[in-house]
């Protein structure tokens, strides 16, 4: 979709390039320590999201009434999803945890969502943000799990009723495992809105350059796939978090 | 790609921290509050309602039954009682009935006496009538006196002789 | 009658009761929104296995530049990210059967519930 903007207002020579879309540009340069972290587009809509995701919640709640609005049923329904998620993978045991989880979620959907407006960026289309956030909920899982249980901890990478024998070599790949986990976590959602996005961009360019007769069939195509989009936006937002309560589950109660 | 330019990685991580950060503080302080405050109020009320039905469900079947165990009892008490009243008026009948039954008798007992005397004394006279009627009649046809005793003899016999 | 109505109404309500308490202790029919499509699930363990296959063979590439034992460490860390890849598999087609059998399990439970409502 911001493909679309790109091909047409041309944004200097990435007019149909369909990584143009993933570009970072620095919008108010910043130089802390040494490190480049100045405010970029990415997160730009970073703030976005989290504002959208925040408005949403404050401003659908803020009625509180006993019959809901419709906005409040958009927070309330919201807010029931993960409880649910929550309360079904993880158990009781999670209620505390139940304010992140919801955090990560509203930030993740509304980001994901945000990203198929035209013209927007996906900050979620990038490994470093995705990585980074499952790496900080990797770590901080396994933290919990370590302060839980202590050095019982461990038996999570010894399989139930397996020979000790096997320990050797069960143990590694059981570590190789666990440590997979951050990584299949953020490849899953960074691979796929960049995926979906990019075969976005690519279907449009297919629909401009076959030309109006020519490109009605992309763009039936393209408006197909937009919805698929959209799903999937919302899907991999949801994925992502009821991962993250698995993973949870796990380290509260080994298995 | 420009995923794996690392000129921006310092940038994402470090806003993507920030922003997460304030969501999280923003989302503990002000949002979830609110949905749960809804959430609860919603749901203590709809149980409120639900338990306030099932105690005026129960009360009004428990009314129901104690109305329905008090009509039964007001219908047999009732019976009881035009039970008892035909009864005692039947007693009184039966007594009425009874007592007249023993006057009749009694009067009629009197009567038959009455009558029995009267007629033993009819027949007494009829005897005596047919003594003198028949010392009468003898004396005029024959001319003969007859006794008193031995007409007396003749008319038992001969009532006698009628079955008397 | 009125009885009957009021019996009728007091059926109703317990009902209504139960079925709240089951909501409220958990539906366990959770992760409706779960992919389960064939192309989903195929990304899935693909991810899965792409993961533990790069975490085993970083994590010997990464010994052998310390180390400078190349390449005994990437061997080694491949073999192991092949059976990290393998496990990663093995659980989330476990994963997903167990999903499936929940799934299954929910529907049958919510089918009987409405079944005794309606009766």
């Amino acid at each position: 979709m911001a493909d679309k903007d790109a091909a047409a207002g041309g944004h200097g020579g990435g007019g149909l390039d369909p990584l143009h879309q993933f570009q970072i540009h620095s919008i108010l340069d910043i130089n802390i320590g040494g490190y480049d972290v100045s405010f970029t587009n990415s997160s730009l809509w970073m703030v976005i999201a989290a504002a959208i995701g925040y408005l949403l919640i404050r401003q659908g709640a803020g009625a509180g009434a006993l019959v809901p609005t419709r906005m409040q049923l958009i927070a309330e329904t919201l807010y029931m999803t993960v409880a649910n998620m929550v309360r079904d993978n993880v158990g009781d045991a999670g209620r505390k945890y139940f304010p992140f989880i919801f955090t990560l979620f509203m930030f993740l959907l509304v980001g994901n969502l945000v990203g198929m407006v035209p013209g927007s960026f996906t900050f979620t289309s990038h490994i470093a943000v995705t990585f980074a956030l499952a790496s900080v909920i990797f770590i901080a899982i396994t933290v919990i799990g370590l302060v839980k249980h202590g050095l019982k901890f461990f038996t999570l990478f010894f399989p139930h009723g397996a020979p000790l024998a096997t320990a050797p070599i069960l143990i590694p790949i059981e570590l190789i495992s666990y440590l997979s986990r951050p990584v299949s976590l953020s490849v899953r959602l960074f691979a796929n809105m960049m995926v979906g996005h990019t075969l976005l961009k690519v279907i449009a360019s297919f629909a401009i350059m076959l030309g109006v007769v020519g490109g009605i069939a992309p763009l039936a195509l393209l408006v197909g796939i937009t919805a698929l989009e959209f799903l999937v936006a919302a899907l991999q937002a949801y994925v992502f978090t009821i991962l993250t309560c698995i993973y949870l589950h796990d380290a509260l109660h080994l298995h | 790609m420009p995923q794996f330019d690392p000129t921006w990685f310092a940038s994402q991580i470090f806003w993507l921290v920030l922003v997460f950060a304030a969501l999280y503080w923003l989302m503990i302080k002000r949002a979830i509050p609110r949905v749960e405050k809804a959430l609860t109020a919603r749901s203590e009320r709809i149980q409120g309602d639900l338990d306030r039905a099932a105690k005026l469900q129960q009360e009004a079947a428990a009314a129901s039954e104690a109305h329905q165990a008090a009509l039964a009892k007001a219908k047999d008490e009732a019976r009881d009682i035009l039970r008892a009243a035909h009864a005692a008026s039947q007693a009184e009948l039966d007594k009425r009935q009874e007592q007249l039954g023993a006057e009749i008798a009694k009067q009629t007992a009197a009567a038959e006496s009455r009558i029995g005397a009267a007629r033993d004394a009819a027949m007494a006279s009829v005897r005596d009538i047919a003594i003198e009627t028949a010392q009468a009649v003898t004396e005029r046809l024959t001319g003969a006196a007859v006794e008193q005793a031995q007409a007396a003899k003749a008319v038992d016999a001969v009532l006698e002789r009628r079955g008397h | 009658m009125v009885d009957d109505q009021l019996r009728d109404l007091g059926k109703r309500v317990q009902a209504v009761r139960a079925r709240r308490a089951t909501e409220l202790r958990g539906s366990g029919g959770a992760s409706r929104g779960q992919a389960s499509g064939g192309m989903a699930i195929g990304l899935r363990i693909v991810i899965e296995m792409v993961a533990a296959l790069a975490v085993g063979v970083g994590g010997g590439l990464f010994l052998d530049a310390e180390f400078g034992s190349s390449p005994w460490c990437l061997i080694v860390g491949f073999i192991l990210g092949s059976g990290g890849a393998f496990a990663n598999v093995l659980r989330t087609a476990r994963d997903l059967d167990a999903r499936q059998k929940r799934e299954r399990e929910a529907a049958i439970a919510s089918e009987r519930a409405d079944g005794l409502d309606e009766g």
